[in-house]
C-alpha cells in the first residue's frame, strides 16, 4: 500500500457541469434582475405620485382624485415591496439559525 | 388650483343670476319714475359673454369673462298730465315701458337658478372632500 | 425638505392667504368706501409650475417665498372690479380656498406616511 501525496485542489478544477449552466440560463431572469426591476417600478410610481402632487399645487389641469389614486398606487407598491423584503429577511434568518 | 376650475363655472352662474336679480329689481323700482324730457328711458339688463367652447365655459370668470349690468334704451309709455312737474312742453310725462310680468318672473326664476347654483357649488365641494378619502382605509 | 414638500407647503400658504383675504373682504362688506383686497400670486404660481415640470429644480427658490414675502401679493383691488368683490363671490372664494387647503393637507400627510413606511419597513 502506497500513500499518495495530497495535492491541493485548485478552484480552476471545479466547474459546473455544462448542461446545468445551460438550463439555469434558460429558466428566465435572475432573482437580482427581478428585484431590480421591482425596485425601479416602486421608484417610478413614487416619482409619479410626487409629480402629480406638485402639478396639483401649481394649479395644473389635474384633479384631486388623480393625485389620491397615484399616491395610493405608490403606497400599495411600496407596501408590497416592503413585505417581500421582510419575508426574504425572515427566510434568511431562518436559514442562518439552522443548526447544522 | 384645479379645484378652483371645478368651482369657477358655478361662481360664474352665481354672479350672473345675482345680476339678473338686481336688474329685475331695479327695473321694477323705476317703473313709475318719469324720465327727463327729451332723454331716452333706460332699463338695466344683465349680459354675459358667450363661451365659445366647453373649456372656456368651465374656465371660470377669468376665461369666460365677467357678466355685467348694462343700461339699455327702451320704449316709453306716455301719460298726459300737464300738472306733473316732470311733464314736457306738451304736458306729456314719459315713463320707461316696463313689462311687469317679465320682470317679476325673472325675479322668481333668477332666485331659483341662484339656489341651484349654490346647491351645485356645495355638491362639487363635498365631492372633492370625499375624494380625499381615497386610500385611507389602510 | 424635498421639492414636493416645499411645493405643497407653498400651495398651502397661498390657500391660507386667499382665505384670509376673503374673510377680510366679507367682514368689511358693509363698510362705506372699503376697497376689496385681492391676492396676485403670479410669481408663486410661476415657481410652482416650474417645479411641476422640473423635478431637479432648486428647493431654495420655493423656500424664499416665506409667508411674510407672500403677503406682499395682497393689495387693494381697483374699483372697476366691483362686481367680483360681492359677498357671495367672497364666500365662494373662502370655501374654495378651504377645499384647496384640505386637499393639500391630506396629500402631505399621505406623503409623510409613505416616507415613514419606506424608512421603518413595517407599518
Amino acid at each position: 500500500m502506497s500513500v499518495l501525496p495530497i495535492e491541493g485542489v485548485s478552484i480552476g478544477q471545479l466547474s459546473m457541469p455544462e448542461r446545468g449552466v445551460g438550463e439555469a440560463s434558460q429558466s428566465g431572469p435572475s432573482f437580482l434582475q427581478m428585484a431590480g426591476a421591482a425596485v425601479d417600478q416602486v421608484n417610478g410610481s413614487l416619482n409619479a405620485a410626487d409629480a402629480s402632487a406638485r402639478a396639483l399645487a401649481a394649479g395644473e389641469n389635474i384633479s384631486v382624485q388623480d393625485v389620491m389614486i397615484a399616491m395610493e398606487h405608490a403606497h400599495l407598491q411600496l407596501q408590497f415591496a416592503v413585505e417581500v423584503r421582510n419575508r426574504i429577511v425572515d427566510a434568511y434568518q431562518n436559514l442562518t439559525n439552522m443548526q447544522l | 388650483m384645479s379645484v378652483d376650475s371645478i368651482l369657477a363655472a358655478t361662481r360664474f352662474g352665481l354672479e350672473y343670476e345675482r345680476l339678473r336679480l338686481e336688474a329685475a329689481s331695479h327695473n321694477i323700482a323705476v317703473a313709475n319714475t318719469p324720465t327727463a324730457p327729451g332723454r331716452p328711458a333706460q332699463l338695466m339688463r344683465a349680459v354675459a359673454p358667450q363661451a365659445a367652447t366647453f373649456d372656456a365655459a368651465i374656465g371660470g370668470l377669468e376665461r369666460h369673462g365677467h357678466p355685467a349690468l348694462i343700461a339699455t334704451d327702451v320704449a316709453q309709455r306716455e301719460v298726459h298730465d300737464p300738472s306733473d312737474p316732470a311733464a314736457d312742453k306738451n304736458g306729456i310725462v314719459s315713463y320707461p315701458r316696463v313689462d311687469m310680468v317679465t320682470e317679476m318672473s325673472t325675479l322668481v326664476e333668477a332666485g331659483r337658478a341662484y339656489e341651484a347654483n349654490v346647491r351645485a357649488f356645495n355638491t362639487l365641494r363635498s365631492m372633492t372632500l370625499h375624494s380625499l378619502d381615497i386610500g385611507s382605509g389602510s | 425638505m424635498d421639492l414636493t414638500t416645499e411645493a405643497i407647503r407653498l400651495g398651502m400658504n397661498m390657500a391660507q392667504l386667499r382665505a384670509e383675504v376673503a374673510s377680510a373682504n366679507i367682514a368689511n362688506v358693509d363698510v362705506a368706501g372699503y376697497r376689496a383686497q385681492r391676492a396676485d400670486f403670479g410669481q408663486a404660481i410661476g415657481l410652482l409650475r416650474e417645479a411641476a415640470t422640473d423635478p431637479a429644480m432648486a428647493t431654495d427658490r420655493l423656500m424664499e417665498l416665506t409667508p411674510t414675502a407672500l403677503r406682499d401679493s395682497v393689495s387693494a383691488a381697483d374699483s372697476s372690479a366691483d362686481a367680483s368683490a360681492s359677498l357671495d363671490n367672497q364666500v365662494a372664494e373662502l370655501e374654495s380656498a378651504g377645499v384647496d387647503f384640505q386637499s393639500l393637507t391630506t396629500i402631505l400627510s399621505r406623503r409623510f406616511a409613505l416616507m415613514q413606511l419606506a424608512m421603518a419597513g413595517r407599518n
